[in-house]
């Protein structure tokens, strides 16, 4: 009897919850009221967006990365070596001099991958920042706590025969009376060899731009 | 023997170059007229399907606003090899306006079959004075060039 009871204590649970899920499934399920708000768009990259300010923006980024990687293939100690060379392209020693906060390794992320996809083995890239990983899968392969592998092993990680450094940098200038906002903005790459210290390709890309608009960058 | 030596090879130095001459040039003048009648007997990107589309001309500037046709003229085009095998090209651009011009101009290389080689480069932004002339030029990634098409459009 007392085991009847439960039971149907349980069922009568089970059709109450099922009841607020069915509800709040519909409540879920309904359209969010916005009919003041812009719709989202897909925008080209490549182009100015929606939102634009006087500082660098992603159509910046591509346009300095791709110049700078067309640039860099055309240098015959880089990309036409007997021995492709072993270069480090990271925001290590990429600084941000400038009055824009942003993330470095937007633009040396795509310099790195792009180089790397067009260059076809004319340059070999090091990933310095992933050396942590590397060792500590050298480390398990001479523990024998792993096998090693298909590749078998080398005496140390690769060592680099250049490194890009640079410098974001800019100069602002403000219109007390109508509030208007200039920035010029420069930003320097340089391939420098990192036994000699002599800088063996450079480029640079600058970018003049002035707004009213109230544009903040995170 | 030094001041010789040193005129001799400022006096080859200018034999490379086209003579000079104080001639000032009248101000840019430009008639669009003729490109209307210009039938391109070069390479040209077609449609499979005949009369679909006309005929978009090869190793060539293509300007793809209608906004900017009678205001940017593209002089010249030059394309060459560069020391890694990749190719440069280059046009130069005439504005035909009194007043400041932006456009945003990019390439597509090609290969001999007028298939894309490589990404279409990033939109590169191109400034003209008045009046004046200016350069693009962009690079290719690869080295087997056939050829190649840039487009130009009105800066946003």
């Amino acid at each position: 009897m007392r085991q009847i009871s439960s039971f149907s204590k349980f069922i009568k649970k089970s059709v109450m919850l099922t009841a607020v899920c069915g509800v709040l499934a519909a409540c879920g399920g309904q359209a969010v009221h916005n009919s003041a708000g812009v719709a989202t768009v897909s925008q080209d990259p490549s182009r100015t967006g929606a939102v634009a300010g006087v500082g660098i923006e992603g159509q910046d980024i591509q346009a300095m990365t791709d110049q700078m990687m067309r640039d860099m293939l055309t240098n015959p100690m880089l990309a036409n070596a007997a021995n492709p060379p072993a270069i480090i392209v990271d925001s290590g020693f990429f600084v941000n001099d400038s009055t824009q906060r942003m993330n470095k390794d937007l633009i040396t992320n795509r310099l790195r991958v792009n180089l790397n996809r067009a260059s076809m083995g004319r340059m070999v890239f090091v990933g310095r920042n992933y050396a942590g990983m590397v060792q500590q899968e050298r480390s398990l392969k001479r523990e024998g706590v792993v096998d090693t592998a298909t590749r078998g092993t080398t005496q140390a990680q690769a060592g680099a025969d250049y490194r890009l450094g640079g410098t974001i940098a800019s100069s602002d200038s403000r219109d007390a009376r109508t509030g208007m906002m200039q920035r010029y903005t420069q930003i320097t790459f340089e391939m420098v060899d990192l036994e000699r210290g002599v800088i063996v390709w450079s480029g640079i890309y600058e970018l003049s731009k002035a707004a009213a608009d109230d544009v903040v960058y995170r | 023997m030094k001041k010789i030596l040193t005129l001799a090879a400022v006096l080859a130095a200018g034999a490379s170059v086209a003579e000079a001459s104080t001639a000032v040039g009248p101000t840019v003048k430009c008639d669009f007229r003729p490109y209307k009648n210009v039938v391109g007997a070069g390479p040209a990107l077609i449609s499979d399907v005949p009369t679909t589309m006309a005929a978009i001309p090869l190793n060539a500037v293509q300007i793809v606003d209608k906004n900017i046709r009678k205001k940017i003229l593209p002089q010249a085009v030059f394309s060459k090899r560069t020391a890694t095998g990749t190719v440069e090209v280059m046009t130069r651009l005439v504005n035909c306006t009194d007043y400041n011009q932006e456009v945003l101009v990019r390439t597509s290389f090609m290969d001999m079959n007028q298939m894309p080689l490589e990404p279409t480069t990033v939109w590169k932004r191109v400034f003209l004075s008045p009046k004046a002339t200016q350069v693009y030029s962009e690079k290719s990634i690869s080295t087997g060039v056939g050829y190649f098409l840039i487009e130009v459009d009105e800066g946003d």
